[in-house]
């Protein structure tokens, strides 16, 4: 045995102990599925409607229409949510049940998202990202979500964020912390997000950051609205459904059409 | 040589570990098939979110109510667990709209309780659903101005001696409101209802243009369920430029027929006595009976978008017999709620009327139609808005030739509302 064999040996092995998942394993299961969600695997060029519990395989795309979301939970526990009009890969995924360490790759092409991180995140550091096509998100262990394309612009635009540098609708990256906050005993989330070689660290819930295209820098970090907020929600989460809302309004109501308010046939040329 | 062995033992516990590593990755995964399976109702998922949180894993807590929520989301206590969740995660504005979600919808106390406690009682209440509290109140009160391009013809059927009929525009004070009471029962096994609305027009300036329409309403139903019902008398009151006009009493019944989800069915049927004041001398006599027969199909779009669409049609048996018709008429409306709470409203309404033929009487049949364009600004939280709308009216007969017509009447028209909504 030579001594070059030596780190390979110890390579494979260290890769043997946390589980490197390859293309067609198994990285987590379809956990909730609204309306149109399809999915293509890595290895196969046709798309199929997502089906509950499904298994989610390395490499495969998912793909939402308008109104529509999908959760999936992965084997070490963290959550993705796909919000509307989005795609999404997941396209690394490493896990190591022995010694509860993971790490995740993801990438966002278009849409809304938001990131559960799994416990064992922690225990792997710096190694999960999720990126879009102009920032990579560095997770250390926390809530996150965001959106690409025209929401982020229309989003980021209501904040007033949406005013410097050159905007490209397709690409521009919203992105914000949710949690969890910081207690006592324990540190709180962040991520830090890098973007045309700047690194930026958001470490309090509610604070977000725009990138508004390629090779721009991230305007922020800022305080995301309540209306900017809900408008995020409404890509990635639901609404009750309402029988009565509040801004119940009559279809018929108006008088002069209606049934009894006319005067009969006279002469009225004006006053 | 000792690191070399060193890196050799590391090596074989490696692949020691890589022989456990795959049976426990297939744990995994049946671990997280069998979360997902006893989650699969808002009440298990909440189970399941109460042992995460006892176990200190409140973003698993939060991730299994979110997939509640995903596959339904009319769990309100799910809603409410979700929220508390957030707020113990440090995201109490993320809890806050979670809860202003909730408006209007029922909400468990305990729950809400919960919620509050975990968000430092920061959190406000959703406005009640109606019926739920003990008054049952909900309403809207508004006034504005209004302008229109064709004032005069508005209320009148101008007769059009070769161009007599002008146009003239005119700009009116308008307001109004609607009051509905609903007992606590109502929203359950049955109860009392009663409902009170004005809608008032004054002309400031142009024609005159002044009416006031009052209608009260009262009786018994029901909507919970799959099905509503409401069964009750109404009496309606119209005054023409500040005199009575028309008084109709008789009866309405309504049945909702869907669930709490996106769709229903509305149907509604009204029957009234109409009786015109100070029209009883002979041949001017609209005295008599009508009956309204509607069904409306309402459903959402989307997270915040909500239409109506719907036919009814019409009878009206006059003392003088030209004076009594039937119809029929569609109507159809589209609101869409924004994240800040704005709205806009498209709404419109097609009405066709055929009177009933007499000898000596021009066979008249009208047709009517009416659009209504509006954007609301809402000011604050406090239900005030601010109401732009752009209106079209039109309203043609067929009495278009010969000596005796009547002016095709087509009238743009703007309205400005400062409304109260609670």
């Amino acid at each position: 045995m030579t001594r070059n064999a030596f780190p390979i040996l110890a390579a494979a092995s260290i890769l043997a102990i946390i589980g490197p998942v390859d293309a067609a394993s198994t990285v987590g299961i379809n956990a909730a599925i609204r309306n149109k969600v399809a999915m293509r695997a890595a290895t196969d060029a046709a798309a199929h409607p997502a089906v509950l519990k499904a298994r989610v395989s390395l490499g495969d795309q998912v793909q939402t229409a308008n109104a529509s979301m999908l959760q999936i939970l992965l084997l070490d526990r963290s959550n993705f949510t796909v919000g509307s009009n989005a795609r999404v890969t997941i396209d690394r995924f490493v896990y190591d049940p022995q010694r509860s360490a993971s790490a995740v790759g993801a990438s966002v092409a278009k849409g809304a998202f938001r990131f559960i991180s799994g416990k064992s995140i922690h225990n792997m550091p710096g190694q999960t990202a999720i990126t879009t096509p102009v920032a990579s998100i560095g997770v250390r262990g926390t809530i996150f979500e965001g959106a690409v394309g025209p929401d982020a612009v229309r989003i980021a635009a209501h904040e007033g964020a949406a005013t410097g540098g050159k905007i490209d609708p397709e690409t521009a990256t919203l992105i914000v912390l949710r949690g969890p906050g910081a207690t006592p005993t324990e540190p709180g989330g962040a991520i830090d997000v890098t973007a045309f070689g700047e690194t930026i660290p958001l470490d309090k819930p509610g604070m977000a950051l725009f990138i508004p295209g390629p090779n721009q820098k991230p305007i922020g970090p800022f305080n995301l609205s309540d209306p900017g907020l809900l408008a995020l929600h409404d890509l990635l989460r639901t609404t009750p459904d309402s029988r009565d809302p509040k801004g119940k309004f009559d279809a018929e109501g108006n008088p002069i059409v209606d049934k009894t308010l006319e005067v009969l046939p006279v002469i009225r040329g004006g006053n | 040589m000792l690191k070399v062995r060193r890196i050799i033992l590391r090596a074989g516990l490696g692949l020691a570990a890589a022989a456990i590593a795959g049976p426990a990755l297939a744990q995994s995964e049946q671990d997280i098939e069998a979360l997902v399976a006893e989650s699969q109702t808002p009440a298990d998922a909440i189970a399941i979110a109460r042992q995460q949180t006892a176990t200190g894993d409140l973003t698993g807590a939060a991730a299994t109510l979110d997939r509640a929520l995903l596959e339904d989301p009319n769990a309100n206590d799910a809603r409410l667990l979700y929220a508390a969740t957030l707020c113990r995660l440090g995201d109490p504005q993320g809890a806050r709209i979670e809860i202003s979600k909730l408006d209007r919808q029922k909400v468990g106390e305990t729950m809400f309780a919960e919620a509050n406690e975990a968000c430092g009682g920061t959190l406000n209440r959703p406005a009640p659903a109606d019926g739920d509290t003990a008054s049952g109140v909900s309403g809207e009160v508004y006034g504005g101005l209004a302008f229109d391009y064709d004032a005069a013809g508005a209320l009148a059927l101008q007769t059009d001696f070769f161009g007599s009929a002008r146009r003239k525009s005119g700009f009116s004070l308008i307001g109004g409101g609607r009051l509905s009471l609903r007992s606590p029962g109502y929203a359950g096994s049955g109860g009392l209802y009663g409902g009170f609305s004005v809608t008032s027009k004054h002309d400031i300036s142009g024609p005159r243009l002044d009416y006031d329409i009052g209608e009260l309403r009262a009786g018994f139903g029901s909507g919970s369920g799959n099905i509503g019902y409401s069964v009750g008398p109404v009496v309606r009151h119209i005054r023409l430029f500040d005199n009575p006009y028309v008084t109709e009493y008789g009866g309405q019944g309504e049945l909702v027929l869907g669930t709490a989800k996106s769709n229903r069915v509305r149907l509604k049927l009204e029957g009234v006595y109409q009786n015109y004041d100070g029209r009883t001398f002979p041949g001017n006599d609209a005295d008599g009976v009508r009956f309204d027969l509607s069904a409306a199909y309402e459903a959402r779009v989307g997270q915040r978008g909500y239409f109506t669409l719907g036919a009814a049609g019409e009878y009206k048996n006059a003392d003088v017999r030209s004076f009594g018709y039937r119809g029929g008429r569609l109507f159809a409306a589209y609101q869409l709620s924004f994240a800040n709470r704005d709205y806009l409203t498209l709404s419109g309404t097609v009405r066709h009327i055929d009177f009933r033929n007499e000898s000596f009487v021009a066979d008249r049949k009208d047709t009517r139609a009416f659009a209504r364009l509006a954007y609301a600004i809402a000011l604050g939280d406090s239900g005030l808005f601010v109401e732009w709308a752009a209106t079209y009216t039109y309203r043609k007969a067929n009495i278009a030739d010969g000596f005796f017509k009547l002016r095709t009447y087509r009238s743009p028209g703007a309205e400005a509302r400062l409304i109260w909504k609670f």
